[in-house]
C-alpha cells in the first residue's frame, strides 16, 4: 500500500468513471478521477432508464438529482407513418399515423422505488456526480489528460499524465478506463474490434420551443421520450426533454445513408425530416439553439473487458446503439458491478483477471442480450412493436427497456423474437417480409 | 356459417372503426387490404391483439401471410379455423 500513491485510478469522470469512485470512496477506497475536459461540457446521451435509479440510491445521489429540477422520464413511444396507397386515396381525416407507448409503473423493478426516471443536460447532471464523488473522498483531476497506463507490472500500474511541461506517473494499484468513446485502455492494448452490423451515424442538436405533443395523437406525454421513425432504412429520430422548453432532437441513420446523400450534414438533417412532415413543420416553427453535432464510427466492442490490473466500464467497454437509452444505465452499472468485485479484491489485496469474473459474467451477459435486442429491433421493427403490444410479451419487452438484463443468459422473450425473425426471413409470402430491415441474421453471430 | 358471417362483421367493425377512423371506403369482404395498404405492418400487430381479446384465439406470428391476410374473406376464415 505504501508505494502506489492511489488505490484506484478513473480515467474518465462520467457517469461511469464517478459511480465507480462513488461506489469505492464510500466504502473507504482512496481514487483519483482523471478527467481530461473542464466540467460542465455538453454529451451525448441524454435519457436514462430506470436501472440507473438504483445505482443512484446506492450511492446517495438520488436526493441531489430529484432536486435539481430535470423533467421526469415516465415512458416511450414509438410513432411511425405509413404511405400506403390507401391514404393517398384522400378519405378525409384518415391519418396514417401509428403510436405505441410503455409506461414504466406497469413492470415492478427490484431496487427502483419509483416510476419515472429522468432526461437530462448531461452538461449539468455530469458535473453533478462528479461533485458526488468528490464529495464522497475521490480526488479529481481536471483537465488532465491520460496519455496511457504502464501494465507492465500490473501489480502496480501506473498512470501517465502530463501536467504543464512535466511528465507524471500516478501509481496505484488498478486501473479503471471509463474514458468513454475515447476508450484508451481498449486502443493502447489493441482490444477494440469495430461492429462490422452496426455501422450508424447520428446528428442531433437543441430546439426552443418546439411542441412536443405534436406527434403524440393526441396522447400529450409531452415528458415521454419518443422515438419518430423515418421511411428510410434503419433511421430513425430521438425526441427528448431538456428543459420545459429545450428539446434535443437526433437524427439517427446508417453512415451510408448519409454518405449516398452527398448532402452537407445540415441539409441531410432537414431532408430526413421532411419524411415526416409534421414533425419537420414542428421543428421548423421551433428555435434550434445549438449548432448541429455529429456522431459517428458507431459501434464497437472489446475482446477482454478487464484483466491483471484493470477493468473498462461504461462506454469505454463497449457500444452498441443508443435506440433504447440504455448508455448512461449501462455505465452506472458496470460501475456498480466493478466495484462490488474491486472491494472483494481490496480485502484480499489481490487485483489479478479472476477477481473480476462476476463483473466479467454479468457484463458479457447484459451487453450480449442487448445486442441482440438490438439486433431483432432493427431487423424486424414491427415485431417490437408486435410484441409491445402483446399482453403475453409487453412485461418481458419492458423490462429490457427498464435496463434489467443481467439476470438471464438468454431472456425468453429474446428467444422467441428470434424465431419468429427466422420464420419471416424464410418465408416470402409473410406481410413483415417486405419490412425487414438491411440487417442479415448473421448479425447475430458476434465474435464475443 | 352464420358464425363466419358474425365473425366477418365484427371484423369489418373493427377495421372500418380503428383502421379507416370511421371513413367509408365501400370495405366489403373482397376489399384489398393488403394491396390498398389498409392492413400495414403495425395495424396487424394491433388487429392481432384485437383477435386475441375479442375471439379469444392466438393468431401465431408465422401465419400472418398474404394468404391469410389479403381481404376480410380470407381473415374471417383463419379465425373461424382457429376457433374450430
Amino acid at each position: 500500500m505504501s508505494n502506489v500513491d492511489f488505490d484506484i485510478g478513473i480515467i474518465g469522470g462520467g457517469p461511469a468513471g464517478t459511480a465507480t469512485a462513488s461506489y469505492l470512496a464510500r466504502a473507504g477506497l482512496k481514487c483519483v478521477i482523471f478527467e481530461r475536459e473542464l466540467f460542465p461540457r455538453p454529451h451525448v446521451g441524454e435519457s436514462l432508464v430506470p436501472a440507473a435509479t438504483r445505482v443512484f440510491k446506492e450511492i446517495g445521489f438520488l436526493d441531489t438529482l430529484e432536486k435539481a429540477g430535470f423533467p421526469k422520464k415516465y415512458g416511450a413511444a414509438w410513432t411511425s407513418a405509413d404511405r400506403a396507397p390507401v391514404y393517398a386515396m384522400q378519405f378525409e381525416g384518415l391519418s396514417a399515423d401509428c403510436h405505441v407507448d410503455i409506461r414504466f409503473e406497469e413492470r415492478e423493478q427490484a431496487g427502483v422505488d419509483r416510476n419515472y426516471t429522468f432526461h437530462v443536460d448531461r452538461a449539468k447532471f455530469d458535473l453533478m456526480l462528479l461533485q458526488h464523488a468528490h464529495q464522497l473522498g475521490a480526488e479529481v483531476y481536471e483537465g488532465v489528460r491520460v496519455r496511457g497506463v504502464d501494465l507492465s507490472d500490473p501489480t502496480q500500474p501506473a498512470v501517465h499524465f502530463k501536467l504543464g511541461q512535466q511528465d507524471i506517473r500516478t501509481r496505484v494499484r488498478m486501473v479503471i478506463d471509463a474514458s468513454g468513446r475515447h476508450t484508451l485502455l481498449g486502443n493502447q492494448l489493441k482490444l477494440k474490434v469495430l461492429d462490422p452490423v452496426f455501422n450508424q451515424y447520428a446528428l442531433h442538436t437543441w430546439f426552443e420551443g418546439y411542441d412536443r405533443t405534436r406527434l403524440s395523437h393526441g396522447r400529450g406525454q409531452p415528458e415521454y421520450i419518443f422515438i419518430h421513425f423515418l421511411p428510410l432504412t434503419n433511421t430513425w429520430v430521438w425526441q427528448i426533454p431538456i428543459t420545459e422548453t429545450v428539446t434535443s432532437i437526433g437524427v439517427v441513420t446508417q453512415k451510408a445513408n448519409f454518405a449516398k446523400s452527398r448532402q452537407d450534414r445540415e441539409q441531410f438533417f432537414w431532408e430526413c425530416l421532411q419524411s415526416r412532415p409534421e414533425l419537420y413543420e414542428g421543428l421548423r416553427a421551433a428555435q434550434q439553439v445549438t449548432p448541429l453535432k455529429e456522431e459517428g464510427d458507431y459501434s464497437y466492442a472489446m475482446r477482454e473487458i478487464c484483466g491483471d490490473g484493470f477493468a473498462l466500464v461504461g462506454d469505454a467497454a463497449r457500444f452498441v446503439d443508443p435506440i433504447f437509452s440504455s448508455g448512461v444505465s449501462i455505465a452506472l452499472n458496470s460501475g456498480r458491478l466493478i466495484s462490488h468485485d474491486i472491494l472483494a479484491a481490496a480485502e484480499h489485496g489481490d487485483f489479478r483477471h479472476d477477481r473480476f469474473r462476476t463483473f466479467e459474467t454479468l457484463m458479457r451477459r447484459g451487453t450480449r442480450n442487448w445486442y441482440h435486442f438490438i439486433n431483432l429491433y432493427y431487423r424486424l421493427n414491427v415485431l417490437f412493436t408486435a410484441f409491445v403490444q402483446d399482453p403475453r410479451h409487453r412485461i418481458d419487452v419492458l423490462k429490457l427497456l427498464q435496463g434489467d438484463m443481467y439476470d438471464e443468459d438468454e431472456p425468453a422473450v429474446l428467444t422467441e423474437m428470434r424465431r419468429i425473425v427466422r420464420e419471416v426471413e424464410r418465408n416470402d409470402q409473410h406481410i413483415w417480409h417486405k419490412y425487414l430491415g438491411s440487417l442479415t441474421s448473421s448479425a447475430f453471430s458476434e465474435v464475443f | 356459417m352464420s358464425t363466419s358471417v358474425a365473425i366477418e362483421q365484427t371484423l369489418k367493425q373493427y377495421v372500418a372503426r380503428e383502421i379507416l377512423d370511421g371513413k367509408d371506403i365501400g370495405l366489403d369482404a373482397d376489399t384489398p387490404l393488403l394491396e390498398w395498404g389498409v392492413f400495414n405492418s403495425l395495424e396487424i400487430a394491433r388487429l392481432l391483439g384485437f383477435v386475441r381479446e375479442h375471439f379469444g384465439v392466438v393468431v401465431p406470428l408465422e401465419s400472418v401471410t398474404a394468404e391469410h391476410f389479403k381481404d376480410l374473406r380470407a381473415l374471417t376464415a383463419l379465425v373461424a379455423s382457429l376457433k374450430g
